[in-house]
């Protein structure tokens, strides 16, 4: 009975892409079950291009691009995914087979914010919306009751959702600025050289390899100035990186 | 010093005497060869003669085929027979790119305006063939490799030599290129003082390690060194500049120069099959491998370090990473390798530095197992295996609670056996709709969610505001009844056309009542004029009223009712004028 709803909800992206993105789901998977990986990664990316972007997309893209012997890609993927879907089992056991095929070793760059609001990891953009939501009617509900009716229960239960209202509403907030704000790139090459300058002649200070997640901070005449730390920072070319924010373009 | 200012006197006497002595104008080209191989340098001067100076250099035909370096230009006085000639003599270095025979010139001068034409010459350029070593000129360059024949990936020293026996100066060097051959360059080079046929020459060294990454039979071009040599010979003449100050290169125009080495042939080998262990990471030359294990009594739960270092000479970029395999009971963990290269006279050397830190969780006696390496030896043409000592490692039980982390593949403590990995892939795909319709977002919806967090807001603040509303009016309520009576007043006037004084009186009662909130069951002129002045109504306006009143009462009592029309008309002004005294 759930995938009436869903399924009616495709026939509306269908009119709006121009393409049937169930059909076109469906391709995609039978390329890949039948080992026509660039077939896959292409019926993904064009369903993720006409608008269609859902974690399971992102997944099966992770999932192709992996098998296709594509790293950097499928780590990009997977983290896209990752927001959208972040408690989804199956995604976090492939992502972490596909860190575990990286070569470089790099911290967890987990900030304050992420530490003191831990649950942010485990819920989707979506998920906090939603329960922002819910307390936001139950909050002014109570309020609207209060107007009419105050006796005793009422106050106390508005002091109740009136903190688990700030909470989840800070929560939403701090979400969407991170996803809005993250900065995270990935590097798609089997290596590259990260360089002192914007320039093929600059000095190459390091090396990264495929899969490895970097910071993006601007983008100058097709150079990007990534970091990885305080002390490894540098400049490559942009090309080479695939940002995982939401907002960013797609690697072709 | 003496004989140099007797030489500047001749020329400052001689100088106003030339000025009517130039005479005819002639151009010449001149080589100082007319057959040269591809590895020479041709000298060619221009020489214009009867001219002091030209407007621009001259310019000179047929040199397309030919590398061109100015070597300067020099002024010339000649005196024959008491007649002064003045000349210049502009002078050029010529490298050909290709064999043939040329023609040179002519070359074209203009002085004053004039142009002058000059012969041509013939130059013929063979290709050069190596020098016997009895013909060598003063510079000359040797290659050398260290053997004709090698292995795959095995180290050959590549030795280039320059004999100097002039002074030369800008030195470059163009490495023979060659796919699947790369050069290494051992250091800086060498200089040094040596012999060559019996004469002192200085010898400039520079050596490179040449390895293969294919097999087969290589042709290793010419190296191709440029520089520019000051020739000696040229100064030989004991003239005024006779100087050593003056026989600095810094004055003197060098002569440019290509040396080329010999062409030299290289067998590069496949590695034999035979004998060749499984896993063979590909490591050719010459390998040593050395172990530590400290401190090798330890406490369980305290670690110890296993370092493992494998150097030697040979291709040591390919030393591999080795792995300890696990032992029972001991938690390992693996350091980050550090690799080290550098590089002698013989060629690159390296090493690789390996750390395990090892924890062993039960006191006991642990055997470390050895740790191998295979290499392909190229002098003795075969595979060696080299391997590590085995460590022993004593652990007395710890001070501490000790933590069974895993028993081995046994999971502790249920006698069950542990879960063991075999292979690693990824789980399949999401492939239902419903997957597809998980972790959607409302992107570019905006709106939506605006709608979503406001609307109990703004359905709160509704309520709120029509409660407020509800409050206020029921405190105005008496307000607005008073500002409605001057107008029910006013209608019932319009209404009641006949001018019925009982009407009238009523109307005006209920005013009254209306407007001040009272409830008045009868309303006489004098109350009506009392409370219109106890509300600031002016005393003639409430006077209009009175008589309105009285002359209403008047008509009732009298019996004459339908004789103030004209009442009901006056009426509704003086509401009016009351409505805008009152307070």
């Amino acid at each position: 009975m759930m995938v009436l709803p869903a399924a009616g909800f495709l026939f509306v992206a269908v009119a709006w892409a121009g393409t049937n993105p169930e059909e076109a789901f469906f391709k995609a998977n039978q390329a890949y079950r039948e080992g026509r990986f660039q077939e896959a990664i292409a019926g993904y990316l064009d369903l993720i291009r006409s608008g269609c972007k859902r974690g399971a997309v992102y997944y099966n893209l992770g999932n192709a691009y992996l098998k296709a012997d594509r790293l950097g890609y499928a780590i990009w993927a997977y983290e896209r995914a990752l927001l959208l879907t972040p408690r989804d089992p199956d995604l976090r056991f492939n992502l972490s087979h596909a860190r575990d095929q990286t070569r470089d070793a790099l911290g967890d760059a987990g900030g304050f914010l992420e530490t003191l609001f831990f649950w942010l990891r485990s819920f989707s953009l979506q998920e906090l919306f939603w329960a922002f939501a819910g307390l936001n009617g139950f909050f002014w509900s109570l309020l609207l009751i209060r107007l009419f009716k105050r006796s005793e229960w009422v106050y106390y239960l508005l002091l109740v959702f009136m903190c688990l209202w700030c909470v989840a509403g800070l929560s939403f907030g701090l979400q969407y600025y991170r996803i809005a704000k993250d900065e995270r790139a990935v590097i798609l090459p089997k290596e590259v050289d990260i360089r002192a300058g914007p320039d093929p002649a600059d000095t190459v200070l390091f090396k990264l390899h495929e899969g490895t997640v970097v910071n993006h901070e601007r983008t100058d005449d097709g150079w990007s100035l990534i970091h990885v730390s305080d002390k490894k920072r540098g400049w490559v070319k942009q090309d080479a990186i695939a940002c995982i924010a939401d907002q960013a373009p797609i690697p072709d | 010093m003496k004989r140099l200012l007797v030489c500047l006197a001749f020329f400052v006497a001689a100088t106003p005497g030339s000025l009517n002595a130039y005479g005819e104008i002639s151009v010449s080209l001149t080589l100082n060869r007319q057959e040269a191989t591809l590895s020479d340098s041709i000298q060619m001067v221009v020489s214009v003669s009867g001219a002091k100076q030209c407007d621009a250099p001259p310019e000179i035909e047929g040199l397309d085929r030919f590398d061109v370096t100015r070597g300067g230009s020099s002024s010339r006085v000649e005196i024959i027979n008491g007649r002064i000639r003045k000349g210049i003599d502009y002078t050029y270095y010529l490298r050909p790119s290709t064999p043939g025979t040329f023609q040179i010139g002519p070359a074209l001068a203009r002085v004053d305006g004039e142009t002058f034409e000059s012969n041509k010459v013939s130059l013929t350029i063979v290709k050069g063939a190596p020098s016997p070593d009895g013909a060598r000129g003063p510079v000359f360059l040797t290659a050398t490799l260290s053997s004709q024949e090698a292995y795959v990936e095995e180290q050959v020293l590549y030795t280039l030599r320059l004999y100097l026996r002039t002074r030369v100066s800008n030195i470059s060097l163009q490495l023979p290129e060659q796919d699947y051959l790369t050069f290494q360059q051992l250091g800086k080079p060498r200089e040094y003082q040596g012999m060559l046929e019996g004469y002192a020459c200085q010898i400039l060294e520079v050596a490179y390690a040449v390895s293969a990454l294919r097999e087969g039979d290589y042709q290793i071009e010419p190296a191709r060194m440029e520089m520019s040599v000051y020739d000696e010979t040229r100064q030989s003449g004991r003239g005024p500049f006779d100087d050593p100050f003056f026989s600095n290169p810094f004055f003197r125009a060098g002569r440019p120069v290509s040396v080329f080495s010999e062409p030299l042939e290289l067998k590069i080998m496949r590695l034999p099959e035979k004998g060749k262990p499984d896993g063979f990471s590909g490591l050719v030359g010459s390998f040593t491998i050395a172990s530590e294990l400290t401190p090798s009594k330890i406490r369980a739960g305290e670690s110890t370090t296993l370092t493992v270092q494998v150097a030697g000479r040979g291709n040591v970029h390919r030393i591999p990473d080795l792995r300890l395999p696990a032992i029972d009971h001991v938690k390992i963990y693996a350091d980050q390798p550090v690799f080290a290269a550098s590089h002698d006279l013989k060629g690159l050397t390296g090493s690789k530095r390996m750390k395990w830190a090892l924890v062993p969780e039960l006191p006991g006696d642990y055997e470390i197992p050895p740790l191998s390496i295979s290499f392909f030896d190229p002098e003795a043409c075969e595979y060696r295996t080299i391997q590590t000592p085995g460590h022993s490692l004593a652990v007395i039980p710890g001070k501490g609670k000790m933590i069974l982390v895993d028993a081995g593949n046994r999971a502790p403590g249920s006698g069950k056996e542990a879960v063991q990995e075999i292979g690693h892939d990824i789980l399949p795909l999401h492939m239902s709709v419903r997957d597809m319709d998980a972790g959607s977002w409302t992107q570019n919806r905006s709106l939506f969610v605006w709608a979503i967090l406001l609307f109990p807001a703004l359905l709160y603040g509704a309520a709120f505001t029509g409660q407020q509303l509800k409050r206020r009016s029921l405190r105005t309520r008496p307000i607005q009844q008073a500002r409605g009576a001057a107008r029910r007043m006013i209608r019932q006037c319009r209404q009641i056309e006949d001018g019925d004084p009982t009407r009238l009186s009523a109307a005006v009662r209920e005013y009254v009542n209306s407007r001040f909130g009272l409830s008045l069951a009868s309303l006489t002129p004098d109350e009506a004029v009392k409370i219109l002045r106890s509300h600031g109504v002016g005393f003639e306006t409430a006077g209009r009223l009175q008589n309105a009143l009285q002359e209403m009462e008047d008509a009732i009592y009298a019996g004459r009712p339908r004789e103030n029309v004209g009442i009901a008309h006056a009426l509704p002004g003086i509401i009016r004028a009351i409505e805008r005294e009152i307070r």
